[in-house]
């Protein structure tokens, strides 16, 4: 089965008055089976919505080839178009002066929607989203978060295979982030494939099959969510909270206890070696009272600061 | 043609909720008021005709001109184009379904012309031959609006262009004979004035309100008014593929 999303040494390059050309993705190599949730993270300026924009359509590549479910973006993007639904984030991109039924009604019709099924399918997405109450309220009034709702059901007005969503829930509260990750879910489980760029680590973590790390241009990893944190430790760790000094000298003496250290949050962290080391340590916190302990693996964020570095504010490029 | 179709109906919902649409349309009973009396007070009254008609292809050369200018530029500052664009559709084919719309304004334009003509001047416009008077109307209305199709592409590929648009006007008005049949002119000038599709539609539309006037070769008339339409759609369909390709290249697609 063709993947449903193929990406081939993708570069791109821009034109920048007065310097040489700017290399925004430097060689990107991934694919994306169907039914795959695929967070794309990094960086601001990493080149996640250049890559985006490629796989829409809308920006050609320097070189290389993407294909979406066997159509090649370039050559073929008419039908390549008709199985992807984009939604490009942020305040702007829609019709201000139109409410946001008109707006869907509008988008339907591109996407050659008749006129019984694209009312059906309005009136589903604007319930589906929570806009239903201000359907007919002009977007020129619309909240950030609304206008976000609205962008996404825009995205799936055409009932797309492959969905690429830039930062869709930039400036959602977060009931609205909570549905949309339901939502995400109900998608997945339609066997949809979903592409999505975010800063939310957490919410890549939940979401996602697998995360792709891009930084400066380049891919750095693409992993499970639940394994990557073997890149930072292959190590086990146990957190607890309220345990005693005098258990927690007994725990750096246990055999195989890697590391006993307090987290900035005040948790003690103990890494083991292996997983009886982790049976040991688990019945030794609780036989001294603890409940409050859990096991954890290194967090997505942590991985994240790991390769991408603690840049700070410092934009790369 | 999914792309025409939306994009009609989507210009008739724009346009229906903004008011200064309909600003443009005020002018017209003004324009035929001023055209009826040059013709009374010249004793030219088989001219009539004119008078009541020209307003409305004014009005609608206007529209082409003031809408074209800013179809996708500002559909691009407001971060649209990228999105219309991934969608699978003619984007030609939707700015002229658009720019088709917009002529909808011609009628209001045409009414409000044909009643002030009669009720100040006593002068109704009679419909010699309706059917092509209104095969004529939907040619010359489909034609400016491929000619305006062609235009929103050169307005966004050389965006110096839109200084000169508002300057596009009385050229057109002159060599598509919109008041003066352009038979009036000296040789030379009605040759020039054969290349502009408006020149065919404006005898049509004359010639099937007056009594007793007869073109030639009326299929004639109909058939250049709908080769110049469509070398007009022909080349707006060029331009704006070639726009597309090289703002993908360029990535200008998303202006900030
Ligand atoms: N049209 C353009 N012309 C020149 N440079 C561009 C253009 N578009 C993007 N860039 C540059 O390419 C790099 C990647 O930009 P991109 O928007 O893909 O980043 P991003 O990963 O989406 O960042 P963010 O997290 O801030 O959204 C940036 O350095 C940006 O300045
Ligand atoms: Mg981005």
């Amino acid at each position: 089965m063709t993947a449903a999303i193929d990406i081939r040494g993708v570069t791109r390059s821009y034109v920048v008055k007065g310097k040489p050309d700017f290399m925004a993705l430097k060689g990107i190599d991934l694919t994306i089976p169907r039914g795959e949730v695929h967070a794309l993270l990094g960086p601001n300026g990493a080149g996640k919505t250049t890559l985006c924009r490629i796989l829409s359509t809308v920006l050609l590549p320097t070189s290389g080839t993407v294909t979406v479910l066997g159509h090649e973006v370039v050559r073929d993007a008419e039908k390549a178009k008709q199985c992807l639904g984009v939604v490009f984030g942020g305040d702007r991109g829609l019709y201000n002066r139109l409410s946001a039924r008109q707006n869907l009604n509008f988008w339907a019709s591109l996407y050659g929607l008749r006129r019984g099924e694209r009312r059906r399918r309005v009136d589903e997405l604007l319930d589906r989203m929570g806009l239903a109450q201000r359907a007919d309220e002009r977007v020129q009034g619309f909240s950030r978060g609304m206008k976000q709702r609205l962008h996404l059901a825009r995205g799936l007005v055409s009932d797309p295979g492959v969905l690429i969503l830039d930062e869709p829930t930039v400036g959602m509260d977060p009931v609205a982030a909570r549905d949309f990750r339901d939502l995400v879910r109900e998608l997945r489980a339609d066997g949809r494939t979903i592409l999505m760029t975010t800063h939310d680590m957490a919410e890549a973590a939940e979401l996602s099959d697998r995360v792709s790390f891009i930084d400066d241009g380049n891919l750095a990893l693409t992993e499970s969510p639940t394994t990557v944190g073997n890149i930072v430790s292959t190590r086990e760790r146990v957190d607890a909270r309220g345990v005693p000094q005098e258990v927690r000298d007994r725990l750096t003496g246990l055999a195989g206890v890697a590391a006993v250290s307090e987290t900035e949050a005040g948790v003690l962290r103990v890494e083991t070696e292996h997983s009886e080391a982790t049976r040991q340590v688990l019945m030794t916190i609780v036989a001294a009272g603890v409940t409050d302990v859990s096991r954890s693996r290194p967090s997505l964020e942590e991985v994240y600061l790991h390769l991408i570095g603690r840049r700070g504010m410092a934009v790369g490029g | 043609m999914p792309g025409f179709g939306a994009g009609f109906e989507f210009q008739i919902v724009a346009m229906r909720g903004q008011a200064d649409t309909y600003f443009s349309l005020i002018t017209a009973p003004f324009f035929a008021l001023v055209f009826m009396s040059i013709m009374e007070y010249s004793g030219r009254t088989d001219l009539n005709s004119h008078a009541v008609i020209a307003p409305m292809l004014i009005t609608m050369w206007t529209a082409a001109l003031s809408f074209s200018g800013e179809m996708i530029s500002e559909d691009r500052e407001n971060g649209r184009l990228e999105s219309l664009i991934a969608a699978p559709m003619s984007f030609a084919m939707l700015l002229f379904g658009r720019l088709c719309a917009c002529m909808l304004l011609a009628l209001p334009s045409f009414l409000m012309s044909y009643l002030a003509a009669g009720s100040v001047f006593g002068y109704w416009l009679s419909f010699e031959q309706p059917l092509l008077f209104a095969s004529a109307l939907v040619l010359t209305a489909a034609a400016t609006a491929a000619t305006a199709t062609a235009l929103s592409a050169v307005f966004v590929i050389a965006p110096g262009a839109r200084s000169v648009q508002n300057t596009l006007s009385f050229p057109v008005y002159l060599l598509g004979g919109v008041l003066v049949p352009v038979s009036q002119y000296p040789g030379w000038l009605e040759g020039l004035t054969r290349i502009v599709y408006l020149s065919w539609g404006a005898d049509l539309l004359r010639a099937a309100t007056t009594p007793g006037a007869e073109l030639e070769n009326t299929i004639c008339y109909l058939v250049m008014l709908g080769l110049l339409g469509a070398t007009a759609f022909a080349l707006g369909r060029l331009f704006i593929s070639r726009f597309l390709q090289r703002a993908r290249a360029l990535g200008a697609l998303a202006k900030e």
